[in-house]
């Protein structure tokens, strides 16, 4: 039924994916030397596509896209807390990890109403805080200004 | 408390804004400017709220409404942006111009007299000193034109810029947190795959009547907002990167990102055409194919590679 509803110019349709595969394979021949000098990104780069790609087939997954990059960002996170393990920058990686935690909540709930993202901000506060005082200690500002004073949002989040 | 954050995060605009913004002028003028730019772009928005969603300011104090009502929210926002405008000429008029003595334009704007230059010890490390004040004022337009229930959320991100910039990450792993951020953060901000998530509130920020243009582009940011601020967070993440190698690194970088952005519409169109007969062709993929032509032309095209490719090579 639906294929009498649409009707569709199939020639032009095929030449557009045809199209689209051409330039697809390019941009893949011109980024193959960083792809395969950096070997894990390029297998996560891989990885990436190919999700991304096979979840456009199904209409679900279409529709709750944002599941997937919340997982994703996790995962990628996770592989640097993995690759970092021991050297002083792992903690970082784990306030990474609980930031985007947050971040991913509140865009879950749709609005900044809900108790327990106070919690959170709370936590990105001291988060903030501790990445101060640890870059103080590795002594290598990386940014021109001092680290903020981000206790600011602490004590708001201590008072309401 | 969500007022509470907001304050928060405009207090933190203001006061890098005072510390990197208008590098000629001396202290205390860029951070008289700076403040009352935030306090404009801050009065602007609690205005707009009480027009669009009052149920937000419960509790907010009555007579400050009534203040912020003698102006109308055209005029406001035509404020703010001529601010913002006018912080970025001068930005870029510094950049260009080095070697100036004094700054003239910077003393006139204020109407008082041309500053004592107090060289800034803290601007010139590490990040560009000038593409530090530029990503500040991309911030504060990006403030402007999101709502309020995530202006938050820049705070958080600004946090999560921290961190990462303190790993020390190779241009690819950039690259790849590149996309993975900005897929995430459009999200993050309410977006999604269904037309019905567009948000138009923002797009009417100070035109008076329509113009495809400008109220296309304005719903444009107000929607990508998230987007757009990591590609510039991350440009300023490559731009630690050593000097030599700068302009190779946004050739890689803008390579890997066309080639994430060719496979996802290759996908996108394959998928639409295999299932051309699928019962939510309409209400589930055509609309996908649409944020993707967003994606793929305005984020990609426009924001990555033009503008990204502007604010990286203005930096040196």
């Amino acid at each position: 039924m639906s294929s009498t509803a649409s009707n569709y110019d199939l020639r032009r349709l095929h030449l557009g994916v045809g199209v689209a595969a051409l330039a697809t394979a390019m941009a893949f021949a011109l980024s193959a030397p960083i792809l395969l000098s950096a070997k894990r990104v390029g297998v996560w780069f891989s990885v990436l596509v190919l999700a991304y790609g096979a979840m456009m087939f199904g209409s679900s997954y279409v529709e709750e896209e944002q599941h997937f990059w919340y997982w994703m960002a996790s995962a990628w996170f996770g592989w640097l807390y993995f690759k970092a393990w021991g050297s002083p920058a792992s903690p970082h990686i784990m306030k990474l990890l609980t930031l985007h935690t947050g971040v991913a909540r509140q865009g879950a709930r749709r609005q900044c109403r809900h108790p327990l993202l106070w919690l959170w901000y709370l936590h990105c506060g001291s988060c903030a805080v501790g990445t101060r005082q640890g870059r103080n200690m590795q002594a290598r500002v990386i940014s021109p200004e001092r680290p903020s004073p981000r206790s600011g949002g602490c004590s708001g989040c201590l008072l309401s | 408390m969500l007022w509470v954050l907001v304050v928060v995060t405009y207090l933190d605009l203001a006061r890098r804004l005072s510390r990197r913004g208008l590098p000629r002028a001396s202290r205390q003028i860029s951070a008289v400017c700076s403040i009352s730019l935030c306090l404009a772009a801050f009065g602007f928005k609690v205005a707009f709220t009480h027009a669009d969603a009052p149920e937000l300011l419960l509790g907010f104090p009555r007579r400050l409404l009534t203040l912020l009502e003698a102006a109308s929210l055209l005029t406001q926002a035509r404020a703010v942006f001529l601010g913002l405008a006018l912080f970025l000429l001068f930005t870029v008029l510094a950049g260009v111009y080095p070697d100036w003595d004094s700054d003239p334009a910077a003393a006139r704007a204020d109407g008082s007299p041309p500053p004592t230059r107090k060289p800034r010890d803290s601007v010139g490390r590490g990040l560009s000193s000038s593409s530090g004040p530029l990503h500040d004022l991309l911030t504060l337009f990006l403030v402007t034109q999101s709502r309020v229930a995530n202006i938050p959320l820049f705070l958080l991100f600004e946090i999560q810029l921290r961190v990462l910039s303190a790993l020390h990450l190779l241009p690819a792993e950039i690259t790849l947190t590149s996309i993975i951020l900005q897929y995430s953060s459009f999200f993050a901000l309410g977006g999604s795959n269904a037309i019905s998530s567009i948000d138009l509130s923002n797009a009417y920020n100070g035109v008076g009547g329509y113009s495809v243009a400008a109220v296309g582009i304005l719903a444009f940011v107000g929607n990508w907002a998230g987007p757009v601020w990591w590609m510039s967070a991350l440009n300023l993440l490559l731009f630690q990167q050593r000097r030599a190698e700068r302009r190779s690194i946004l050739a890689w970088h803008l390579t890997l990102l066309t080639t994430f952005t060719a496979a996802s519409l290759f996908f996108v169109m394959l998928a639409c055409t295999v299932l051309r007969t699928h019962l939510f062709i309409w209400t589930v993929f055509s609309p996908k194919y649409l944020y993707s032509m967003a994606w793929s032309l305005g984020q990609h095209l426009g924001v990555n590679v033009v503008l990204g490719g502007a604010l990286f090579c203005f930096g040196p």
